[in-house]
């Protein structure tokens, strides 16, 4: 019987506790922001977010999140916009931009910020989104694996398992997939787009059998690669660079590689706009961005960063000159356009029609 | 006596309206009503918002890719049933047939991952049957190959996986079954002549046979939404249909479609739930008995008991069939039955422990990548684990809502099972079918369908948002335990109390409570551990601001494997452990219920 | 648990605390049933069922199961609410009066003891329950325990004592307020025969004691004939016949309660002539004989019970007598158990003393067996 007393004590108290912690309202002293996780995060955290929090006095709270299209539509178009800075890709400001994506202030920005900005492309600081990161995803394998004397250098290279045997790994996207596939077929790559889709999956249903993953996330392909599991991958280069800095027997081919920008945004409606747009600023410094990018190398399109940085390092960039030069001018404007009969984007279409064809 | 106390009687005319037990019934139905069964309805409605209104399922039905997932869901469901039955039973017998300290280890090894999560005992798989893993160790130390080999990400992992995650629900099905019978049945067989197998055959089987359906079909339904185990153990051949829900979730021109594939899988499992509720009672879904509806019950003790049922083109194919097998079988040593039943059982344990036991003591590895035997011991994975503020605070998120959602399951879930066994309303059945149907719907379609209204109120990634969704699957868990315990309570004495001047108030207090005590503290338990361990509706209802343990182990194991995870799942298996030991007293005597 | 339970202020209740010496006439209540009717779905539980009952009465509805009585019962302590007529205590109707203000005791056959209190807790229940100071209530739960032979026992738990003791302090729970009315259900069917027969006789003792009316359930007729002023038999939701035990047995209305009640001897017989009190009648076997009967008018065929004790044996024939075939001899103890078949084809069921001069017929043998008018009763 006593027993009971005290349950109900107890119960009463985690209730009032409970409720007290519970839900704390969006607070002015924080910034949400959207984080790749993986080793990238926690250089994030280490470079940029640890002193903003010192600086400024605002905590800067991360959500691990692969992608925040969707996401953001659905928060703008309920009211309830829960994140401040996201990261969207390049068709996304455009699809995302009337509805849902609020201006960009530039001249919120600080001058060191503002230095940063004025050598960058026009088109890559768009009042919906300002590109922050450049992306390469290009072919990475273990060198440890193909020691001989030739080493894969395309897509065909990365198709020809006669040559070069062992295990793969491809993103379970249609984008970069498809692309890899018909250069591997042997389309030049300035005739890529419109994608013949239909070629496209059915040279990527030859390689099928030898994928042992088709990965998600980014930290996945260079995990493969360490383990074993796979001994070629298309994966980014930006956590494969890292890992070959340190030291792993992994090699990064830029050839026919795919660069891209990921866009930073602010949500409509976002609870902490300024907060936003004072982390924005912060990591648009160069000097900042510069020591980022030394942790790990995913490159901001600034030649004042790519000034700032240590050469050892900014070899492993996606947009360094001869990176580009190898490179292919990758179409976002394609994958975000709508699909014949209107009711889906090209990137829809071609994942459903990769993941039938995965399925299989 | 001329005080004549009758007076009282104008006073109390107008509360028997209020003093109706069916008003407990009405907090938990307003609840479930707002919460769950308007989510629904509207996710039916945005399904049908399209133009013309069936377009959004004519995509769902002859785009190949997801009539075929649909297919390929329900044949591994109907694999993962059959393989549970297969294996459940012989687990089940052995259980019932081992004595003292034995029985309560094997009950233990089989009721104990039960409650534990199943991100949890999926991870454990990954790490039993990864590259560096123990069994690909194993193997090359025996010297079946020399290079470790892919064992995971294909249709057989996800099948081991998937069964090995839902036998306990096929054990403890056939196990109640089991120990209801009379075991003068067996005892009455063995001296009229039948061996073992003809015993097992004629007596056990046949009796047995509802608990096996029950069984069989919980996994069923609960195999048809599942989404964490074929997500992390299947390749992409192995995309079941609660995954592309998931997937659609992130596509910006998903609105609609996305719906419709929740919808459909809805009306499968509603469908598969309703012919097996019309052919063998609804009760299979909380694995109790028939709720007495008020005329049914006098009418019953009229009726008479049961008649013995005819012989059904069934029993008469089995006969044919089985029987000369059974025949043949029964030409093998007496003791082989035995020994199967043993062989079977104990690898079923093996399956349900050994992947624990590898992540206990992967949490103690040196090593900062997941490989077994672990280089060297440390605790430094513990020092991470209780020195990151992520992890932390994602520990004190789930416990906080844990707690807050067992408050708010245990007062509807308990107050309407008091309502559900004691008022004498019409439609009994059916409220209780409202009040435990959470269990079969799949959490992805939950999710889902809360996340729009989540967003309208305010409530993603609150404290109370989650803990009231999370209390949407703890009510029907309550309500099972509390209702069970209530019907076991002796009417007399509430009876006996009342009569001898103790008000109802009085009567709950001083009898109904300390004879569902330990009923309540088991609900309260396991309405706090479902909580904890919930990762489907966290992941579409949580915020950036709001992470739970769940989700945290989720986002690693999706990007990296490291034995954090498995220090996060060690100290899962204490907490549980822990609670059973404490509740140990209180859930034998309960019964359990689930 | 004395803790817990709090020993709140005195509350009104039905029934006051009353003084112990107390007369019987003072303490029990009336009870009046007015048709009262009780339906599960289709299956009419309690039909229109009327029953005066005087104060200090004790009356035992008697029946077999599903008859009625326990519906009665639980209607008349609240636990089932009644779906027509009304029930009166002391003329008062009592159709809102919730369970715990009604004031009675109540036996049951599962003694229904709280396992968490021990056994004067028990007892002092419903003296709490009424907001009885403490010293009072000691001193009530001492005597009532005092008074069942229960002293010895008041710091046990009930599951520590045997079933007789058990269910003594049932009882002694449901009489410690001196309450107005005791209601028992089926409270010694629970209990072995030897224990039934002394706490019947308790039971009895009690009721002259305490002065309640009692409402008594059972479906042993034995019992119901040993304890009751008044027995109410009950079939499918009906009272067929009220009555003192020993109307009921000797003098049934109904094939329903003379078979029920007691063994006998239905014989089918012919009415010769009908002089109003006593009949004469002619049985299917041809044997004419005189039979007690309250219907002066009745004629053509009547159905005559004669009660196995009150057919005697003889030796040899007598004019009054007729020959039977013993069909199977049964020696019970204090009793021999004798069926013989008659001439007519009619099985008589024949119960006689064990006497040092009688031995039991031999299977086949001739008997001869008679009957006067005074031990033949024709059913209404």
């Amino acid at each position: 019987m006593l027993e009971r007393n005290d349950l109900k004590g107890l119960v009463s108290a985690l209730a009032v506790t409970t409720l007290l912690a519970g839900p704390v309202a969006a607070q002015s002293n924080e910034v949400i922001m959207q984080d790749p996780g993986g080793g990238y995060g926690d250089a994030l955290r280490k470079v940029m977010y640890d002193p903003f929090t010192e600086e400024t006095g605002i905590e800067v709270v991360t959500v691990q999140e692969a992608r925040s299209g969707p996401r953001i539509k659905a928060q703008v178009e309920a009211g309830k916009t829960e994140w401040d800075l996201t990261f969207i890709f390049d068709q996304e400001t455009k699809l995302l931009g009337d509805c849902c994506l609020a201006d960009i202030d530039y001249s919120m920005m600080s001058e060191e910020a503002q230095k940063t900005l004025a050598v960058m492309p026009e088109n890559l600081k768009r009042p919906k989104g300002v590109a922050l990161q450049v992306i390469g995803v290009g072919l990475v394998y273990n060198k440890d694996v193909y020691s001989g004397g030739e080493k894969p250098a395309s897509w065909a290279d990365f198709w020809d398992l006669e040559k070069f045997p062992g295990q793969r790994c491809l993103p379970a996207w249609p984008r970069f997939v498809m692309e890899a596939a018909l250069m591997a077929d042997g389309v030049p790559k300035d005739q890529l787009y419109p994608l013949d889709m239909d070629r496209a999956l059915k040279k990527i249903a030859e390689i099928k059998p030898h994928v042992s993953k088709w990965w998600t996330t980014s930290a996945q392909p260079p995990q493969l690669l360490l383990d074993g599991e796979a001994d070629m991958c298309m994966a980014y280069t930006g956590s494969s660079s890292k890992l070959a800095l340190e030291g792993a027997p992994i090699e990064v081919e830029w050839n026919q590689g795919f660069v891209y920008y990921d866009f930073f945004s602010i949500p409509k409606g976002a609870p902490n706009y300024e907060n936003a747009m004072k982390l924005l600023s912060w990591r648009l410094e160069p000097q900042r961005a510069a020591e980022l990018t030394s942790n790990f190398p995913v490159a901001l399109p600034s030649s004042v960063v790519f000034e700032a940085a240590d050469p050892a390092i900014s070899v492993y960039w996606a947009n360094t000159p001869a990176n580009v030069s190898r490179a292919i001018e990758w179409s976002p404007d394609y994958w975000g356009a709508m699909t014949e009969d209107g009711t889906m984007t090209n990137e829809e279409h071609g994942q459903e029609q990769l993941n039938a064809l995965l399925a299989q | 006596m001329t005080d004549m106390p009758l007076s009282d009687a104008a006073i109390s005319r107008r509360r028997p309206l209020l003093r109706n037990p069916a008003l407990l019934l009405l907090p938990a139905t307003l609840f479930l009503g707002v919460i769950y069964v308007l989510p629904l309805i509207d996710l039916a409605r945005v399904s049908l918002s399209g133009e013309p209104w069936w377009v959004h399922f004519d995509r769902v039905f002859s785009v190949p890719l997801y009539w075929d997932s649909l297919v390929r869901t329900m044949q591994i469901a109907l694999t993962v049933a059959c393989l549970c039955a297969l294996f459940g039973y012989p687990t089940a017998l052995l259980i019932q047939r081992s004595r003292g300290t034995l029985q309560v280890l094997i009950a233990t090894a089989v009721i104990l991952p039960y409650f534990i999560a199943i991100l949890i005992r999926t991870y454990a798989w990954m790490v039993l049957l990864g590259r560096n893993g123990p069994i690909n160790k194993f193997a090359i130390w025996l010297g079946l190959y020399d290079q470790p080999l892919a064992l995971l990400f294909n249709r057989g992992t996800v099948l081991l996986g998937m069964t090995a995650v839902l036998m306990p629900l096929m054990v403890l099905s056939i196990y109640s079954s089991l120990s209801r019978l009379d075991p003068g049945l067996t005892r009455a067989a063995l001296a009229s002549g039948a061996g073992p197998l003809a015993v097992f055959w004629r007596v056990l089987l046949p009796l047995t046979l509802p608990g096996i359906g029950a069984g069989f079909l919980l996994v069923f339904v609960s195999a048809l939404g599942f989404f964490i185990t074929p997500t992390l153990l299947g390749g992409p051949a192995d995309q079941m249909f609660a995954m592309h829900i998931t997937q659609q979730a992130d596509s910006i021109t998903g609105e609609g479609f996305l719906q419709a594939l929740a919808v459909v899988l809805l009306l499968i499992t509603l469908v598969v739930v309703g012919i097996a509720g019309r052919l063998m009672g609804f009760e299979f879904i909380w694995g109790g008995g028939k709720l007495s509806e008020p005329a049914e019950a006098a009418v019953k003790g009229h009726s008479g008991s049961a008649r013995p049922r005819r012989r059904s083109p069934a029993t008469v194919i089995a006969d044919m069939i089985g029987w000369p097998l059974l025949r043949i079988m029964g030409r093998m040593p007496a003791s082989a039955g035995t020994w199967t039943v043993r062989a079977l059982g104990f690898l079923i344990i093996c399956t349900l422990i050994l992947p624990i036991l590898v992540v206990i003591i992967i949490s103690f590895s040196e090593a900062s990548y997941l490989t077994f035997p672990p280089p060297g011991w440390s605790l430094k994975w513990y020092e991470k684990f209780f020195s990151d503020s992520n992890w932390m605070s994602a520990f004190w998120n789930s416990l906080g809502i844990a707690a807050l959602s067992a408050v708010i399951a245990v007062t509807l879930g308990a107050s309407a099972a008091m309502g559900i066994v004691r008022s004498e309303i019409r439609y009994k059945s059916a409220l209780m079918l409202l009040l435990v149907s959470p269990m079969i719907v799949p959490p992805v379609v939950l999710g889902l369908s809360l996340y729009s209204l989540f967003l309208q109120l305010g409530l993603v990634g609150t404290y109370f948002g989650l803990a009231a969704a999370h209390a949407i699957g703890g009510i029907p868990i309550v309500v099972v335990i509390v209702a069970a315990s209530l019907q076991a309570v002796d009417r007399k004495l509430e009876q006996s109390a009342a009569v001898h001047g103790a008000s109802p108030l009085t009567v709950f207090r001083t009898v109904t409570l300390p004879a569902i005590a330990p009923g309540l503290a088991a609900a309260v338990f396991f309405a706090f551990l479902h909580s904890f361990d919930e990762l489907v509706l966290s992941l579409f209802l949580s915020s950036p601001r709001m992470k739970t343990l769940p989700l945290m182990l989720w986002a690693d194991i999706n990007y990296q494997l490291n034995p954090v995870l498995a220090v996060v799942s060690t100290l899962e298996v204490l907490l549980v452990v822990g609670g059973i030991i404490l509740a140990r007293p209180v859930l034998s005597r309960s019964g359990g219920g689930h | 648990m004395a803790e817990t339970l709090a020993w709140r202020k005195p509350r009104q209740r039905m029934a006051p605390p009353a003084p112990r010496q107390a007369s019987r006439e003072m303490i029990g209540s009336s009870i009046s049933m007015r048709s009262v009717v009780k339906t599960y779905g289709a299956f009419c539980a309690a039909d229109r069922i009327s029953l005066d009952v005087e104060p200090g009465e004790f009356i035992t509805l008697l029946g077999p199961s599903g008859s009625g009585k326990t519906t009665l019962l639980n209607l008349l302590a609240g636990f089932q609410t009644i779906d027509g007529g009304e029930i009166l205590i002391d003329g008062r109707s009592i159709a809102h009066v919730p369970t715990h203000r009604r004031g009675f005791g109540m036996v049951f056959q599962s003694y229904a003891l709280f396992p968490n209190m021990t056994v004067s807790q028990n007892v002092a229940f419903p003296l709490r329950m009424a907001g009885v100071d403490r010293a009072t209530s000691d001193r009530r739960v001492a005597e009532t325990l005092e008074m069942m032979r229960l002293s010895d026992h008041a710091r046990k738990t009930p599951f520590e004592m045997s079933g007789g003791q058990q269910q003594r302090v049932a009882i002694a729970r449901a009489i410690v307020m001196r309450p107005k009315v005791v209601l028992m259900d089926e409270p010694l069917s629970a209990l072995d025969r030897r224990l039934r027969e002394s706490i019947q006789i308790e039971i009895r003792a009690l009721h002259q004691t305490i002065g309640s009316t009692i409402l008594f359930v059972t479906h042993d007729q034995s019992e119901a004939l040993t304890m009751s002023d008044r027995i109410a038999v009950m079939d499918k939701g009906h009272i067929i016949q009220v009555g003192r035990p020993v109307d009921i047995y000797r003098q049934p209305q109904s094939r329903f309660v003379a078979s029920f009640v007691g063994e006998s001897n239905l014989i089918e017989a012919e009415i010769l002539e009908n002089r109003g009190g006593t009949m004469r009648l002619r049985s299917r076997s041809g044997l004419v004989f005189d039979a007690q009967s309250r219907d002066a008018s009745a004629s053509g065929t009547a159905t005559v019970l004669v009660r196995p004790e009150r057919i005697a044996l003889r030796e040899t024939a007598t004019a009054d007598s007729v020959a039977a075939t013993v069909t199977s001899a049964l020696f019970m103890g204090e009793t021999l158990r004798i069926e013989a078949e008659m001439a007519g084809g009619e099985t008589l069921l024949i119960r006689c003393q064990d006497t040092a001069a009688r031995s039991l017929p031999q299977i086949g043998s001739r008997i001869h067996v008679s009957w006067g008018a005074q031990d033949c009763w024709v059913l209404a």
